[in-house]
């Protein structure tokens, strides 16, 4: 039954405590909310538990999510999850940090072809082993849409450092890329 | 074409990661946990009291202030004259002068006021050290103390009787009378006299002994307090760290200073009467001088202080010191300094001998260690090393600088209230023990002050360098509660109420 229920219904059901249409929401969107997650956490671990608290947050603030098309309350979960990420990033002493010295980007960008070639799973790996700010900035730019100064206010940073993270991002997820071409040829 | 980053949000967004086995169950069990968690919430006091603390920390410094004389670290220049002048008529509450063991090896020494045990607390202090010719004591000063006055006109002279004219509010005092006199005792109190008060209360020589302070004064910082509560102990730390808080000090005589100025009076007409002489002296034996005007009491003759300088090493077999001990003798064993300024003349011309005292503001540095006891609470200890330094300048006797050191230990609670990969900020308060490493004196070891402790209030700015380690600015406020008196003068001892910044490295142990 719940599993015919669309979002808004299945949101109110939620609201009234159903716990069959929590374990119905958790079904429809953990394995989604796990890869954004795996995108924004250092490991597997990390990103699974990140799953968990957000989908839970989702749960506790139920109340408060706005049906606003089909969709919306993904995204709107995805938001909690991109939040609760960034909270953490921020909070802790982050692990990695980068010495490299910056050069000139020359690599040239990979084509169509080379990235259909590439699993899912490798690019959330090489996403997840960029350092906390290149991470947090190019998910937030790349995939999730927000711009340099949205990015900026999010992460406390200016929109021009954004933007110079991001190019670092890019330039260092071209070269894992780059790097699996290599191998692959071999 | 599409941009590559297009394809991996693509390949991405709609991807499923697979869900480990038992995820469900998990998400069970979490929710479970989360529903019943939500029923206890946290008391607001985890986060009310530790701000409340740090709030009623810094209400309690700024309201409940001691009496400071009047030292606000800032240098003066004072005319000799200038010292003996006082407004006595706080010291109502006087409380019995402590002694201070100093780090000399002569006898311990005795409060001053001992060479005037049946005086009141209250006393007028002789204009003593004012430029006058020192000479012998004559039978007409017989019993008498020089008061810094003398009759006969002399440029020195008009220079007193200038002093005497001082405005409104200054009193003229006397030195110690003769058990059998009494000194006159004149209050004037007023701005001018408090003024002059103040700036000349940190007098100190370092070997001398240190009356208590007085507590006579404190003043309203209602809004500052306010101010302080509100933002916690270590932020106003932060802000008072760029005020002066010299206005803060005492306007009102402490207990005892009278006494002080007396002695140091005397001992800069002492120094001045060398000086005429042509006698040379050592830091020795000024240092024993001063000892000798403290031990006043048990010394009864010529030969008495004889003994007394040479049981300090000092060489007594020069025949200008000779004429000295017996103007010593003549000046202490009959009253010394007379409370009748017009008994004490003298044709001797007057020397200039001002006097300079400088407490520099304390270095600090530590090694500290943190853990956290909450979320955003951290237990904060640690090894903390004071320097303070002072400069005790005389214009004939020249320059004395003192140097203590001090180890202490803090205790504090921490809340840190921003956190990021680059900085930490943080107030917290607490306590700290601390012991004097030792002190010295134109490099000279003067002994060690005594062990003390503090109430802490401290703000904070650590920027980390890793994870657990980083290093730490702390401007913090600190008031020294006074366990036992103090043996040393130092930037500590006039202000108890004491800004500092800290400085360190930081070892957080999760």
């Amino acid at each position: 039954m719940y599993k015919e229920l669309d979002e808004q219904e299945l949101a109110r059901y939620c609201v009234k405590g159903d716990r069959l249409a929590e374990d119905e929401l958790y079904r429809r969107y953990a394995a989604r909310v796990l890869t954004l997650c795996r995108r924004y956490a250092d490991n597997t671990d990390d990103a699974k538990d990140l799953m968990q608290d957000a989908i839970i947050r989702a749960l506790d603030k139920i109340s408060t999510f706005t049906y606003s098309g089909k969709g919306s309350l993904y995204a709107w979960i995805s938001r909690i999850a991109i939040n609760m990420a960034l909270n953490q990033i921020k909070r802790q002493r982050w692990k990695t940090v980068s010495l490299d010295v910056w050069q000139r980007d020359n690599i040239p960008e990979p084509g169509e072809d080379v990235m259909a070639a590439i699993p899912q799973e490798l690019l959330l790996e090489w996403i997840s082993k960029l350092p906390d700010v290149r991470k947090a900035v190019f998910n937030l730019y790349c995939i999730d849409g927000y711009s340099h100064k949205q990015i900026g206010e999010m992460l406390g940073i200016s929109e021009k450092g954004s933007a110079g993270v991001l190019a670092k991002a890019r330039k260092q997820l071209k070269e894992s890329i780059r790097s699996y071409l290599k191998e692959k040829e071999r | 074409m599409k941009n590559w980053e297009d394809i991996i949000k693509d390949k991405l967004e709609g991807y499923e990661s697979p869900l480990p086995e038992g995820s469900l169950a998990e998400f069970h069990s979490r929710r479970d946990s989360a529903r019943s968690a939500a029923a206890k919430k946290r008391s607001p006091l985890v986060w009310i009291l530790p701000t409340a603390v740090a709030a009623g920390l810094a209400a309690f410094l700024f309201l409940r202030q001691p009496g400071t004389p009047g030292g606000d670290g800032q240098d003066s220049w004072q005319p000799s004259t200038m010292i003996a002048v006082a407004n006595t008529d706080t010291t109502d509450a006087a409380e019995p002068v402590q002694p201070v063991r100093t780090a000399q090896p002569a006898q311990p020494v005795q409060p001053v006021q001992q060479v005037q045990s049946s005086q009141p607390a209250q006393q007028l202090i002789a204009q003593a050290a004012t430029p006058k010719a020192a000479q012998p004591a004559t039978s007409d000063t017989q019993g008498t103390a020089s008061s810094g006055q003398t009759e006969k006109a002399d440029p020195a002279g008009q220079q007193q009787e200038a002093v005497q004219a001082e405005p409104t509010g200054q009193t003229e005092t006397t030195g110690p009378a003769e058990p059998a006199n009494q000194p006159q005792v004149t209050n004037q109190p007023g701005p001018a006299d408090n003024q002059d008060v103040r700036t000349t209360t940190t007098f100190d020589f370092p070997t001398v002994e240190l009356q208590k302070v007085g507590r006579d004064a404190s003043y309203n910082y209602a809004a500052l307090a306010t101010a302080g509560s509100a933002l916690g102990a270590g932020l106003l730390a932060t802000l008072a760290t760029n005020i002066n808080f010299g206005w803060l000090a005492s306007n009102t005589e402490p207990d005892g200073a009278s006494e002080m100025r007396y002695a140091h009076a005397e001992f800069l007409k002492f120094l001045n009467y060398l000086d005429l002489h042509g006698i040379e002296y050592t830091p020795e034996f000024e240092y024993a001088l001063i000892a000798l005007m403290h031990n006043s009491a048990a010394i009864s003759s010529s030969a008495d202080i004889i003994g007394f300088f040479e049981d300090r090493g000092i060489d007594t077999s020069d025949p200008s010191f000779a004429e000295y001990i017996d103007y010593l003798a003549s000046n202490m064993f009959h009253g010394g300094s007379t409370n009748n300024p017009k008994k004490d003349q003298t044709d001797e011309p007057q020397v200039d001998n001002r006097q300079k005292i400088t407490h520099h503001m304390p270095i600090k540095a530590a090694l500290s260690v943190r853990t956290p006891v909450a979320e955003k609470l951290y237990l904060t200890t640690g090894l903390e090393y004071s320097r303070y330094v002072s400069t005790y300048t005389y214009s004939l006797s020249g320059n004395h600088k003192q140097v203590a050191n001090y180890l202490g230990i803090p205790l504090r609670m921490d809340w840190t209230f921003v956190s990021n990969r680059w900085l930490d900020l943080y107030v917290g308060g607490g306590v700290e023990a601390e012991w004097c490493l030792g002190a010295t004196m134109d490099g000279q070891s003067i002994g060690k002050d005594k062990f003390s402790m503090s109430l802490l209030g401290a703000g904070g700015l650590q920027l980390n360098v890793t994870k657990n380690i980083g290093i730490y600015v702390e401007p913090e406020v600190s008031w020294k509660m006074t366990l036992e008196d103090p043996v040393l003068a130092t930037y500590r001892t006039e202000h108890p109420l004491m800004f500092a910044v800290a400085t360190g490295i930081r070892l957080t142990i999760d």
